[in-house]
């Protein structure tokens, strides 16, 4: 029994996974969207093209790129944040530790992404239009952003349910590669 | 006194939430929210939604993704090999040797890459293991590549300066105009103190490959592309034809030709680079989303204005003010990441700033200068941690030879704050 809510888990785990790592693809290709929208307003100016809303719409794409990204970026433990005291604290403590972090990040990502996601219904009722020269239905750019929010919070408690189940091999608990993800 | 207490909980929700080891960017939106439940009764959800949607579309930022793309694409290539071998030929025969090319790389990578950590490792990854072979002072190796690879927050383009920008709403373009000079004189001020150093020690050091004509002539050529590369984007940018975003897409597809032309690009690399990027940027926008909801509750504390007041009140001398600041910057810089120092700090410190009237590029460059010094400062200090990796030396080691390159950057920000020019001449020159 216990072996196949085991299995079961894994299952999920893993078609989880799998849906975080799709969101850093399509995100990756929103970069490189936003990079060729970013050469072809050049190159409009340059040639007299129309261009119309490209910077609006550049914003939109990068909104899209970092919202999608971040249930991904939190699973390969990217986000950063202060190990410095509970890196000292270890045992019965620092699972407490662990769990208390991730029960606030699952709180606040939830949070966000269930108020996101009104704000999108909110523009797709009213039919908000954005304000510069494109004039598109706002909740279009909105949508990806939302959608995106729904996965982080899905991918931190993710993190939580693991670290509640078996503390010690979950994610977090490894030390944090912050000397990468640096800027 | 219910307004001194709420402001209490305010500020001691942050500091417990970061303490605790919550993400930081969970941290600043749940003070926010604590914020605007205190002070306000405005739907509180709601404005978050609004701010975040706002502020993560905003046409300013999308030059960060990019520059950081193109850090990425660069790092993947035969950089550091071409950047030891280009500059050691001149480099070498000054006093304190290879030594200088430590500084010299790191200076002209950070102009590529705009992030400390990645600077060190580019330059570290090939300078380490050369200067062990030759003999030089473990010390002065680790010292000379942590302190010039916090050049990286201020040659331009810079992530960190970019975020400055996005923050306080100043050009980027002008900023990155004010940052040059100082970057480049900080160079020398680090390299002022090897010459310094190895002409006390009198130590005499390997001066590095010195091969025929032949073999120079070829490792300039294969500097030549990069350093192309580099004055291209910054060029654009300082002569107007391009804005800040412009220029990094620019500088994305220049890095991808040079890679291909290196012969150093594969699919693997690209898919690489383009997820590593991804990676970075999302770390940072998550700090953004945060901070820009906590400025906004920030405002509605009153705390950024009341300490604008009180600290105006005081009469404080210009340099009085800096000198608090700068010893506010380091203690801070000893938890946080320069990021999260900055944009945590400026909801608050703006308008006192502003008040006081400082320039605010002069105050970018000062800035960047600062939150450099925490890079290299412990428990936390990027360049340390990343330091640590390379060298297998402990913590404290690295930061007792990364000591002298603090002190070296005190003395930078007095001469900073004495000749105010070097920042503020490049933009006006520019106009």
């Amino acid at each position: 029994m216990v072996e196949i809510k085991k299995q079961g888990w894994k299952r999920i785990s893993n078609s989880l996974e799998s849906i975080y790592l799709i969101g850093a693809w399509i995100s990756a290709g929103l970069l490189i969207l936003l990079c060729g929208l970013i050469i072809y307003s050049i190159l409009a100016r340059l040639l007299g093209w129309y261009a119309g809303g490209a910077t609006d719409f550049a914003g939109y794409v990068m909104g899209g790129s970092t919202f999608l990204a971040l249930a991904y970026t939190f699973r390969q433990n990217s986000h950063i944040r202060i190990l410095l005291f509970i890196q000292k604290t270890y045992g019965p403590l620092r699972v407490l530790l662990e769990r208390f972090g991730l029960g606030i990040m699952s709180l606040v990502t939830a949070y966000l992404a269930f108020y996101l996601t009104r704000m999108v219904v909110d523009s797709f009722e009213f039919g908000e239009r954005s304000e510069g020269a494109d004039a598109i239905l706002i909740w279009i750019p909105q949508a990806p952003m939302a959608f995106g929010a729904f996965i982080f919070a899905i991918a931190v408690l993710h993190s939580f349910v693991e670290c509640l189940i078996s503390p010690d091999t979950y994610g977090h608990s490894k030390p944090h590669k912050m000397e990468q993800e640096e800027a | 006194m219910t307004e001194t207490f709420s402001i209490i909980i305010f500020l001691s929700t942050l500091f417990i939430f970061l303490g605790s080891g919550v993400w930081i960017g969970a941290s600043l939106l749940l003070t926010a929210i604590v914020g605007m439940f205190l002070f306000t009764s405005a739907p509180i959800g709601d404005a978050m939604a609004i701010t975040v949607w706002s502020g993560q579309s905003s046409w300013t930022l999308t030059a960060l993704p990019l520059f950081i793309w193109m850090g990425e694409i660069l790092f993947r290539t035969r950089l550091s090999e071409t950047l030891f071998r280009g500059l050691s030929p001149f480099m070498g025969k000054m006093p304190g040797g290879l030594l200088h090319v430590n500084i010299g790389a790191s200076a002209i990578f950070a102009a590529i890459s705009g992030s400390s950590a990645a600077t060190v490792a580019t330059v570290g990854k090939m300078a380490i293991p050369e200067l062990r072979k030759r003999k030089y002072p473990e010390k002065m190796i680790i010292g000379t590549l942590s302190g010039a690879g916090t050049l990286g927050l201020l040659i331009p383009p810079s992530i960190s300066m970019i975020i400055y920008g996005v923050t306080v709403n100043e050009s980027i373009a002008q900023l990155f105009m004010a940052s040059m000079i100082p970057g480049l004189a900080l160079a020398a001020c680090f390299m002022t103190y090897v010459i310094t150093w190895a002409l006390i020690s009198r130590n005499k050091f390997d001066e590095g490959p010195i091969g025929s004509f032949k073999d120079i002539f070829f490792s300039v050529m294969d500097l030549a592309p990069v350093l192309m590369l580099i004055m291209f984007v910054i060029g654009s940018i300082y002569t107007g034809i391009a804005t800040a975003t412009e220029a990094a897409a620019l500088g994305v597809i220049g890095s991808i030709m040079l890679a291909l032309f290196q012969k150093s690009m594969t699919v693997e690399s690209f898919k690489e680079s383009a997820l590593g990027a991804v990676r970075t940027s999302c770390m940072i926008m998550f700090i953004l989303m945060g901070s820009s909801f906590l400025s906004l509750a920030m405002g509605f504390t009153g705390i950024p204005k009341a300490l604008a007041v009180t600290i105006v009140g005081w009469e404080l001398s210009p340099y009085a003010l800096i000198l608090i600041l700068t010893i506010f910057y380091i203690i801070l810089g000893m938890f946080l990441d320069g990021i999260s120092s900055i944009v945590l700090t400026m909801a608050v410190i703006e308008p006192l700033v502003r008040a006081a009237g400082f320039d605010m590029l002069w105050f970018g460059v000062y800035l960047m200068i600062v939150v450099e010094m925490a890079q290299i400062t412990p428990p936390i200090g990027f360049n340390l941690f990343v330091l640590q990796g390379m060298t297998g030396k402990d913590i404290g080691y690295i930061a007792r030879a990364s000591m002298p390159m603090f002190f070296v950057m005190c003395a930078f920000v007095i001469i900073l704050v004495a000749i105010p020019e070097l920042a503020t001449w490049l933009p006006k020159a520019l106009k």
